[in-house]
């Protein structure tokens, strides 16, 4: 996994590339933005940590100017700027992930191997997380040799939290997404289904648990013994 | 806005210059007019005299014999002379002095023998009182006649005095009103000049620091104000540049900041999981917070360029939620959210807000033990964190939203007792209210309540 880091800061460059390269990635450290798009377009790169401070120009900039040229690499952001505003800004301007400084190196490789997680181009992906391995074509949840079992709903649900995994899917994202506007009258539906695909994935030791924040949404995680 | 010291108002020392100016105006005015009718009144009186001798000469006729004049008075005028008594006298003398004809109360003796050239002639009566009179010369047939008349000064004077007390009388009738009318118009016409004074006051109080444009309008105004509104439209500027600036730094410090600290964290975790880099990055860790804390603090020092928007309570209390979560499952802890359905719309600053729910989400994250869970509320603009630790004790529990302030309880861990000093400030500046109530069975609650006047719920 090459990721390219741009960070202008070189005594913190130099720290991230160091422990990114422990956690096993190929690290392409860069300075600035006209840098880091010069790299982006010589090379396709797994993913990019991105600081948002950048001497020659702003972060979103960069982040701005890859989406325009129909670059759909994973982007991460690093930034010191804590505003919410800033934070949806850059969610919106079209970052996978967005990290406040100061960060803890396993927080960033957790949330760098979430956004390699997610697919955005290939087609025949399979997503994988322990011994889940999701076909999104196909849209069979295979645990090891033997398939889930899920029905269409447990299958559209386990894509949407697979796909986010390590972050929060709130319950309204999944009811907009599973239920058209009349269905949405029963309001336990969610969690029942939450409840029935979280049994079927223990009882195959899938190795995953969906964790609930009660009123807000929920969240799949690999657990950490696999 | 602006005050007004008592006396100190521009309005009002015009206002009583022009009322003292009115007054003097009037009284002299008056005094004037007084002494005017009073000296006619005098030349009336004394016209009267002449008058009188001129009526009377018209009835001094030839008499039936040679060098004899005769008086025809009508009885009108004789009885007027008998009624009237001694007030009202006339005599008829011939050259001679030689008195022919007079009133029946007439103080002959006192008449002049030889009147003075112009007429005029004064005497005090035997009774004390003062009279005054007129001769006048008629010639007749060749003989010279001096028709003599005189009239107590009592008599003109009290005559005056009605013409006065009339005068008076009419004065106020008509003055006052007059006055009151005077008073109301130069009233209105001054409050009238300063209108544009006071708009411009308003005008001034209304624009405020966080506003876009930082300035008072300059048209509309009279041209003696302009100045001032300039200089205030000057310095306005000036402080929105220097707190701009302020601002500015205030952000560049914590970037500054915050990109050593992550070098200095990142590094540290390099060195591999030791009980002793343990320790340091807990102390890296307390170090991030309280700078976090300290510039949490300045922002809210700078409460009046806080930008006031409308924003989603709802939102932000998920977010924050979302975003500690992480930190409750590291600790297996439970955290319960309930009332984020639906958006509740509050005026303030997002990020203000969502530091002040995470410094108390944070402390019962830090200060009630491990396993129990902790559960935030919506209900109308009011949040509640509940935490399942000791309770506060009464107390602790004013004391603990001052800065510094730290339950004994919490000496061992981490933290300055800056974070609740913030969520009060902030609440304080949102026109809420920060506070702890005790919990039904063990526990704490701590309410931010943003006041049921500032919010209203939007249908989802
Ligand atoms: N949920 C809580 N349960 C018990 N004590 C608390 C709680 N929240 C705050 N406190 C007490 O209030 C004190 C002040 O809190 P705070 O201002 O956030 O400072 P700090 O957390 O840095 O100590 C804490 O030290 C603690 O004693
Ligand atoms: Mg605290």
């Amino acid at each position: 996994m090459r990721i390219l880091l741009v960070e202008d800061n070189r005594r913190l460059s130099e720290a991230v590339q160091e422990s990114l390269m422990k956690a096993g990635f190929e690290v392409d450290p860069v300075h600035d933005g006209d840098g880091a798009l010069a790299a982006a377009s010589g090379q396709q790169y797994d993913a990019v940590v991105l600081d948002l401070g950048l001497p020659d120009m702003d972060g979103i900039e960069v982040l701005k100017k890859l989406r325009a040229r129909r670059d759909t690499v994973p982007v991460l952001i690093l930034t010191a700027r804590d505003a919410l505003s800033d934070r949806v800004d850059g969610l919106n301007k079209g970052a996978d992930d967005y990290l406040v400084k100061p960060f803890e190196t396993e927080e960033l490789v957790a949330r760098l191997k979430a956004v390699l997680r997610r697919p955005a181009r290939a087609l025949d992906a399979v997503l994988t997380l322990n011994n889940l391995s999701f076909d999104t074509i196909s849209r069979e949840a295979v645990v090891g040799a033997s398939r889930l079992g899920l029905s269409r709903r447990e299958t559209d649900l386990l894509e949407q939290l697979i796909r986010a995994s390590d972050k929060i899917v709130t319950k309204k994202a999944i009811e907009s997404r599973l239920y058209s506007y009349e269905e949405k009258g029963s309001v336990n539906s969610v969690e029942v289904l939450v409840h029935r695909l979280r049994k079927k994935l223990l009882a195959q030791e899938a190795g995953i648990e969906i964790h609930t924040l009660r009123g807000i949404g929920y969240m799949m995680t690999g657990s950490k013994e696999c | 806005m602006l005050k007004t010291v008592a006396g100190n108002s521009l309005q009002g020392r015009l206002l009583r210059r022009i009322f003292a100016i009115c007054i003097i105006a009037i009284a002299v005015t008056f005094l004037t007019v007084y002494t005017q009718m009073d000296r006619s009144l005098d030349m009336l009186r004394d016209r009267t005299v002449e008058e009188q001798a001129r009526d009377l000469s018209a009835y001094l006729v030839p008499g039936r014999s040679v060098n004899k004049a005769a008086f025809a008075l009508p009885d009108r005028i004789r009885l007027f002379y008998a009624k009237a008594g001694p007030a009202y006298q006339y005599l008829v003398r011939d050259k001679g002095g030689q008195i022919l004809f007079r009133s029946p109360y007439a103080y002959a003796s006192y008449f002049p023998a030889v009147p003075a050239q112009d007429g005029k002639f004064n005497f005090v009566g035997p009774s004390g009182y003062a009279f005054k009179g007129y001769a006048l010369r008629e010639t007749l047939g060749g003989n010279d006649y001096d028709i003599e008349v005189a009239q107590t000064t009592r008599a003109a004077g009290m005559m005056s005095d009605q013409i006065s007390d009339s005068f008076m009388r009419h004065l106020v009738w008509i003055g006052l009103p007059f006055c009151l009318a005077l008073l109301y118009i130069i009233m209105s016409t001054v409050r009238r000049s300063f209108g544009p004074l006071a708009a411009a006051a308003r005008e001034v109080g209304r624009v405020s620091i966080t506003a876009p444009e930082l300035q008072v309008r300059e048209e509309e105004l009279p041209d003696e104000i302009v100045p001032f509104i300039k200089a205030i439209n000057f310095s306005f500027r000036r402080l929105a540049k220097s707190l701009r600036e302020q601002k500015e730094l205030t952000a560049n410090l914590a970037h500054e900041l915050r990109t050593p600290l992550s070098v200095l964290k990142t590094n540290i975790e390099m060195q591999g999981k030791t009980p002793q880099s343990a320790k340091i990055l807990r102390d890296v860790d307390a170090m991030i917070k309280l700078v976090n804390q300290m510039l949490d603090m300045t922002r809210l020092e700078y409460a009046d360029t806080i930008e006031m928007k409308d924003v989603d309570l709802s939102s932000i209390l998920s977010q924050v939620c979302q975003d500690l979560w992480p930190l409750f499952l590291k600790a297996h802890r439970e955290l319960r959210v309930s009332g984020v359905d639906a958006p509740v719309t509050v005026r303030g600053d997002q990020d203000l807000i969502y530091r002040a729910i995470r410094n108390v989400l944070d402390n019962a994250l830090e200060h009630s033990p491990a396993k129990t869970p902790v559960e935030v509320s919506l209900s109308g603009c009011a949040i509640r964190v509940r935490d399942h630790g000791a309770t506060i004790p009464e107390g602790l529990r004013e004391k603990i939203f001052d800065r510094l302030q730290r339950a004994p309880s919490a000496a061992s861990r981490a933290g300055a007792g800056l974070g609740l000093s913030i969520v009060a400030r902030t609440m304080e500046i949102h026109g809420g209210r920060a506070g702890l109530e005790p919990a039904a069975g063990e526990g704490n609650v701590f309410l931010l309540d943003f006041g049921t006047a500032q919010g209203r719920k939007a249908a989802a």
